[in-house]
């Protein structure tokens, strides 16, 4: 690869994979499937190094690489193995013992379990939207559909999230 | 009771998040006003956003370490079949998968329509009389005059005229993501849906709002 070819790259990953890195960890609910999405992201924007042109474009199409990776391996497996999100919020309810509460360790984690819960395509839009903060445009652009998808899309999303958070609240 | 606006409850997000166009988010304000059911939506859904503002981002991992890392291998077991057979068995699989998928998108869709609205409750009106009508679940006949195709929140238009009175229309709009087809212009066609005055400058027409079902007629 030549040198400038590559140091674009290099820029690149600078520049996207820590966000690429959020995405796939809260699309996917676990540190070693987000570092796997990293690492295969970026292996095929090095396999089509041609292609980039180190202009905005390139970071769409960064994106889409990483939405449809994590949307293949959400497909390809089933649930996470991980604890069930209502035996947590059975937790923060109050109807435990002090140790289950005491279990229950940041509302973060709680947040990102009930991420989970949502469909894939719900999923990456709220994470697009609310973690890595996209504008409305780009997030059109990456997933391909209008403005009023992304909106109907959250909309959908927010509703579940509060229904399945609500006890955090009561 | 619950709230049918639809098309106003999928833009909340853009209205939250200050994004919405300014007439959008007055369409939106003035239906504020009169349901209580849509406010406490819109609370609901400002929770969970700031919720979701509780998730802290991650750092990249090191590049070096991603890039050391070997690409995971993808074995696969080969079988001596000629490659026209499994040119063929691909074919066949993708047709049955695609056939599949249709069947079950068409029939979840029209079923979901219908279940989710007694259309026996909907009041037929012509298209005249639509501004004289407090009901919301109307059903109205007439020619279709005019179709655009994706506005700026992506549904799609028509307009609806009465064959006696050609001054006399009401705008359909059917919302984005529904598979339903707008009918062509020419036909004469049965609409069910919800009733609505649409009073922004460039507008100032009564409208079906979102369409539910449409009937092509003979």
């Amino acid at each position: 690869m030549p040198t400038v070819v590559a140091d674009e790259l290099r820029e690149l990953y600078d520049r996207f994979a820590g966000r690429i890195h959020t995405l796939a960890y809260y699309a996917l609910g676990s540190h070693a499937a987000a570092e796997d999405a990293v690492q295969s992201v970026f292996l095929k924007a090095f396999q089509n190094a041609s292609r980039f042109r180190g202009d905005a474009a390139a970071g769409t199409w960064l994106w889409r690489i990483a939405v449809n990776h994590c949307n293949d391996e959400l497909r390809r497996r089933a649930r996470t193995e991980e604890v069930p999100l209502d035996a947590i919020l059975g937790w923060a309810d109050g109807a435990a013992s002090p140790e289950q509460r005491h279990a229950v360790k940041q509302i973060d984690q709680i947040v990102a379990r009930a991420l989970l819960e949502l469909s894939p395509k719900l999923r990456t839009v709220v994470v697009l939207r609310y973690v890595e903060e996209m504008p409305y445009e780009e997030i059109a652009a990456v997933l391909g559909c209008s403005i009023g998808t992304v909106s109907s899309r959250l909309a959908r999303a927010l509703s579940s999230l509060e229904r399945i958070l609500r006890p955090l609240r009561s | 009771m619950p709230c049918l606006r639809f098309d106003l409850h999928r833009l909340f997000p853009l209205y939250l998040d200050g994004a919405a166009p300014s007439r959008t988010t007055a369409r939106i304000e003035r239906h504020l006003l009169d349901c209580s059911a849509c406010r406490a939506r819109l609370v609901r859904m400002r929770d969970a956003k700031s919720l979701l503002g509780e998730l802290p981002p991650l750092a990249a991992p090191a590049f070096e370490r991603v890039m050391a890392r070997a690409p995971r291998g993808e074995r696969r077991f080969s079988f001596a079949v000629p490659s026209v057979l499994r040119h063929l068995a691909a074919d066949a699989l993708i047709a049955t998968v695609l056939f599949a998928i249709f069947t079950l998108f068409y029939t979840h869709a029209a079923s979901a329509r219908n279940r989710q609205f007694d259309f026996s409750s909907f009041r037929a009106l012509a298209v005249g009389q639509i501004a004289a009508t407090d009901d919301p679940h109307v059903i109205v006949q007439g020619v279709v005059s005019q179709t655009s195709g994706d506005t700026d929140e992506g549904s799609h238009r028509f307009r609806l005229t009465d064959p006696h009175n050609p001054n006399a229309f009401v705008v359909c709009e059917i919302l984005d993501g529904d598979p339903m087809t707008p009918p062509k212009p020419g036909s004469r066609v049965r609409v069910w849906g919800v009733s609505r005055y649409d009073p922004s400058p460039d507008h100032r027409w009564f409208e079906i709002h979102p369409v539910l079902r449409v009937e092509v007629l003979p």
